[in-house]
C-alpha cells in the first residue's frame, strides 16, 4: 500500500520545478492551500532530508515542545503567536498533526515547509494519527478528498512522509521526548536506533508501544489494556528506564488533558497536550512547554497555558455551516436567555 | 505551577448572575433608543411559557434577564413550559482532580472527554428525570460477560505472551475487564413518579414532525471516548421543547472499527398539554462488515462515522417503553 500509488505519480518529482520556501510559507500562514504537485516536490525533498535523521534526534535547549495539534490550525498560528515565529523560537513537535480538527492539510503542509526552511530548529516526531489506517478513520483522507478532489494523491503522498518522520528526540542528553510513552520491548535508547521505522506503523511491537502507551499513576509495572492491545506503564518502569539510560524527566503528549497539561511522578513524565477546545467542544485549555535549559531548577522550563484563538472558532462555524456566531459560545457571560432562544432555535434540526 | 492556571467556576452562581444583570442594565441605558422587539405572536400557546422571569405585556421582552439557577455548579438558561421546568448546564471537560473523584466513585478509568458537570435536568411537582455523565457511567458493567475486544487483540495477546515469556524483566498486570466501549443502559435518573412499562405506547411521531417553532433547543456530551483510536463511544443528549411538546434523544453510538456497532438510543416525549410522559428505550447492533457493505463511494469510512446514517441501517435489537401521566 505505501509506495506504489505514490510512485505512479512521480512525474511531478522528476520533474526540477523549483520552490520558493518563503513564498510557500506566506500562503501558508494565511491559512491558503498548495498545490498539489508543489506538495509532491515538497514531501520528496523532506523524505530526503528525513532520511538521513536517525530515529532520535538530539536537540539542544533552549527548545519549545507542542503536544497534539490535530488539525487546529489556527490553533498552530496561535502557538507561534504565543512562542514565538520559527526560527527565532526552536520547536520539538511530538506528532498527532492529523484528524478530527478541519485543516489537517494545511497544519502538516506548513509544518513540512517549516521542516525544508529550518531543518535544525524544527523537529516532528511521529504520533500514532501519522499512520495511513488511523488517518482512513479519523478525517484526514476525508478532508483530502474534499480539498483535493476525488483523484488526487495528495492523502498518499502525505502519508507516504509520514513513514520518514522521527520517533523520539533527548534534548540536552537529559530529557526524553516521545509520542505516547514506554514499552516493554524498550529497555535502552539502542533499542529504538534499531528500529526499522520507514513502515507504517504496525499494531504491535517497540515502534507501537512508542506511539501508543500512556503511563498509570496508579501502576508499578506494564499493563495491558482491557481493549485488548496497547499498554500502560507505571513508576517501576518509568524509574528504570531513566536510571538506565541516565535521563532526568520524559516528556510526550498523546492524551487529552483539561489543564492542558498534566504532571506525573513529580515530573519524572510529563503530558503536553496542544490543542485547545480539543474537537471544538471539550474546553480544554493547552500548553506548550518551554525549554530554557535541562538543569530541572523551577525556572528552567514553564508550561504556556492557551485557550482556543478566536478564528478557530470562528472556521469552526464555517465548517459546520452555522452561518451566524453563536454568542452564548463565545461568552458565558453575556448570554441571554433570549439569545438562546431565537438566535440558536433557526439553525436546529427539527431531529427525531 | 497550577496557580498559573486560572480557577474554573470561582464566582458563585449568584455573582455572575448580579453581574449579568448590572452588565444588561448598563449596556441597555447606554443605547438611547432601543426598538421595541417584535415577536411573531404565539398563537397555540395555551401554556405559560416563560424563562422565569417576567416579560413586557406590550412586546414580550423579558424584563429581568436572570436565567434561573439550576443546579449548584453555575446558572444557564433554563426554560418553563407549564409545570415543567427545563434546566440545562454544559461545561468544559473534568479537571484531573474531577476525574479523580469521579474514578473511584465508578472504580474504572473515565472516558477521554468526560463531560462530568454537563447536565439535563426535566423538572416537574411530580417527577424529575436528570441525564449526566456519572450516572451512566455507573451502569457500565464492570466484568463483562462478553467482553468486546479490538479487531487484533488476540493476535497482540498472543505475540506478548510469546515474547514476555522468558523476560523475568517486563511484569505484566491485566486491567480487570470492563466494558471499555463504555456501553450503558443509562436511561436518565429519575425521581418522584415511577414510570409504567408497556411497550405499546408509542411517541406520536406526526405531533413531533409538525415544523412547530422550536422555543429552546440544546445539545451536548456526556462523554466520549476514541478506544484507543479503534473506533468511537459517545453519550451524546438533544432537547428540543416546543409549545405543546418536548423531546430528548439521548443516544449512544459505539463503533469498534472492523468490528461492531451499536446504537443505544432513549428518548423522552413529554406532551405539556396532556401531562404526559413518555420514555422509549430502542437498542440497535450490528457487525461492523456487515454495514460496511453498504457503504459506497471511495471513502466508505466516512459513511460508517455518520451516526444518522448508520441509525438508519442498523437492525432494531430491543425496544421499551415506559409512560407516566402526571395528573395533579
Amino acid at each position: 500500500m505505501a509506495g506504489c500509488k505514490y510512485y505512479g505519480i512521480t512525474e511531478h518529482a522528476n520533474k526540477p520545478v523549483s520552490i520558493d520556501l518563503d513564498h510557500c510559507l506566506e500562503k501558508l500562514y494565511r491559512g491558503e492551500l498548495l498545490s498539489e504537485p508543489v506538495i509532491d516536490q515538497l514531501c520528496f525533498k523532506l523524505k530526503e532530508l528525513l532520511v538521513k535523521e536517525s530515529n532520535i534526534v538530539h536537540v539542544q535547549s533552549p527548545v519549545t515542545l507542542v503536544g497534539d495539534i490535530h488539525g487546529q490550525f489556527y490553533d498552530l498560528l496561535e502557538i507561534f503567536k504565543i512562542g514565538g515565529y520559527p526560527p527565532d523560537t526552536n520547536y520539538l513537535f511530538l506528532g498527532d498533526y492529523v484528524d478530527r480538527g478541519f485543516h489537517s492539510v494545511e497544519t502538516i503542509s506548513l509544518l513540512i515547509v517549516l521542516k525544508l526552511k529550518y531543518p535544525q530548529r524544527v523537529n516532528l516526531i511521529r504520533g500514532n494519527h501519522e499512520s495511513r489506517q488511523i488517518t482512513t478513520n479519523y478525517g484526514f483522507y476525508t478532508e483530502c478528498l474534499t480539498k483535493y478532489g476525488n483523484q488526487s494523491q495528495i492523502w498518499s503522498i502525505f502519508t507516504d512522509i509520514f513513514d520518514y518522520l522521527i520517533l523520539a528526540a533527548i534534548i540536552d542528553n537529559n530529557l526524553f521526548c516521545v509520542h505516547g510513552g514506554l514499552s516493554p520491548n524498550v529497555q535502552t535508547i539502542d533499542s529504538i536506533l534499531v528500529i526499522d521505522r520507514f513502515k507504517e506503523i504496525p499494531h504491535d511491537g517497540p515502534m507501537a508501544d512508542l506511539v501508543w502507551s500512556d503511563p498509570d499513576l496508579e501502576l508499578l509495572n506494564f499493563r495491558i489494556s482491557s481493549r485488548g492491545a496497547g499498554y500502560q506503564f507505571g513508576i517501576n518502569v518509568v524509574n528504570k528506564f531513566l536510571q538506565v539510560n541516565k535521563f532526568e524527566s520524559i516528556y510526550r503528549a498523546h492524551q487529552l488533558c483539561q489543564e492542558g497539561y498534566q504532571v506525573f511522578w513529580k515530573g519524572k513524565v510529563n503530558t503536553v497536550w496542544s490543542a485547545p477546545n480539543y474537537c471544538y467542544r471539550c474546553g480544554n485549555k493547552a500548553s506548550i512547554l518551554e525549554i530554557f535549559n535541562s538543569y530541572r531548577e523551577p525556572d528552567s522550563f514553564r508550561f504556556n497555558v492557551f485557550d482556543a484563538s478566536p478564528e478557530s472558532q470562528k472556521e469552526f462555524l464555517k465548517v459546520v455551516n452555522m452561518g451566524e456566531m453563536d454568542e452564548s459560545a463565545q461568552d458565558d457571560f453575556l448570554a441571554l436567555p433570549e439569545n438562546k432562544i431565537a438566535k440558536k432555535a433557526p439553525y436546529v434540526e427539527y431531529f427525531m | 505551577m497550577s496557580d498559573r492556571v486560572p480557577k474554573y467556576n470561582s464566582i458563585d452562581s449568584f455573582q455572575i448572575d448580579a453581574a449579568r444583570q448590572m452588565h444588561r442594565l448598563t449596556t441597555s441605558s447606554r443605547v438611547p433608543m432601543r426598538p421595541p422587539v417584535r415577536r411573531t405572536p404565539e398563537q397555540k400557546a395555551k401554556l405559560p411559557v416563560s424563562t422565569d422571569s417576567p416579560s413586557c405585556a406590550s412586546c414580550g421582552t423579558v424584563i429581568t434577564p436572570g436565567p434561573v439557577a439550576t443546579l449548584p455548579i453555575k446558572d444557564t438558561p433554563s426554560i418553563k413550559v407549564g409545570e415543567f421546568k427545563i434546566y440545562t448546564a454544559r461545561h468544559p471537560i473534568l479537571n484531573a482532580t474531577e476525574i479523580d473523584e469521579f474514578e473511584s466513585i465508578l472504580n474504572l478509568p473515565v472516558p477521554e472527554m468526560i463531560f462530568g458537570n454537563n447536565r439535563v435536568r426535566i423538572s416537574h411537582p411530580k417527577l424529575e428525570i436528570d441525564f449526566c455523565a456519572l450516572d451512566a457511567l455507573k451502569l457500565v458493567e464492570s466484568n463483562p460477560s462478553n467482553l468486546i475486544q479490538v479487531s487484533y487483540a488476540s493476535e497482540w495477546v498472543k505475540s506478548r505472551q510469546h515474547k514476555h515469556h522468558n523476560n523475568s524483566d517486563v511484569v505484566l498486570e491485566m486491567y480487570k475487564p470492563f466494558d471499555w466501549t463504555y456501553t450503558t443502559p443509562y436511561k436518565g435518573t429519575v425521581t418522584g413518579t415511577t414510570l409504567t412499562r408497556d411497550d405499546e405506547m408509542k411517541i406520536p411521531l406526526e405531533k413531533l414532525q409538525r415544523q412547530d417553532p422550536i422555543l429552546f433547543f440544546d445539545e451536548m456530551v456526556l462523554y466520549e471516548d476514541e478506544l484507543g483510536d479503534n473506533g468511537i463511544s459517545v453519550l451524546s443528549i438533544k432537547i428540543r421543547v416546543m409549545h405543546s411538546c418536548l423531546l430528548l434523544l439521548q443516544r449512544l453510538f459505539v463503533r469498534v472499527d472492523n468490528v461492531l456497532l451499536r446504537i443505544c438510543d432513549t428518548r423522552v416525549y413529554i406532551d405539556f398539554e396532556d401531562d404526559l410522559v413518555i420514555r422509549e428505550f430502542k437498542q440497535q447492533e450490528l457487525e461492523y462488515d456487515k454495514l460496511f457493505r453498504l457503504c459506497t463511494g471511495n471513502d466508505p469510512r466516512k459513511m460508517m462515522r455518520d451516526i444518522n446514517w448508520c441509525s438508519q441501517r442498523l437492525p432494531v435489537v430491543k425496544v421499551e417503553r415506559e409512560f407516566a401521566k402526571l395528573t395533579t
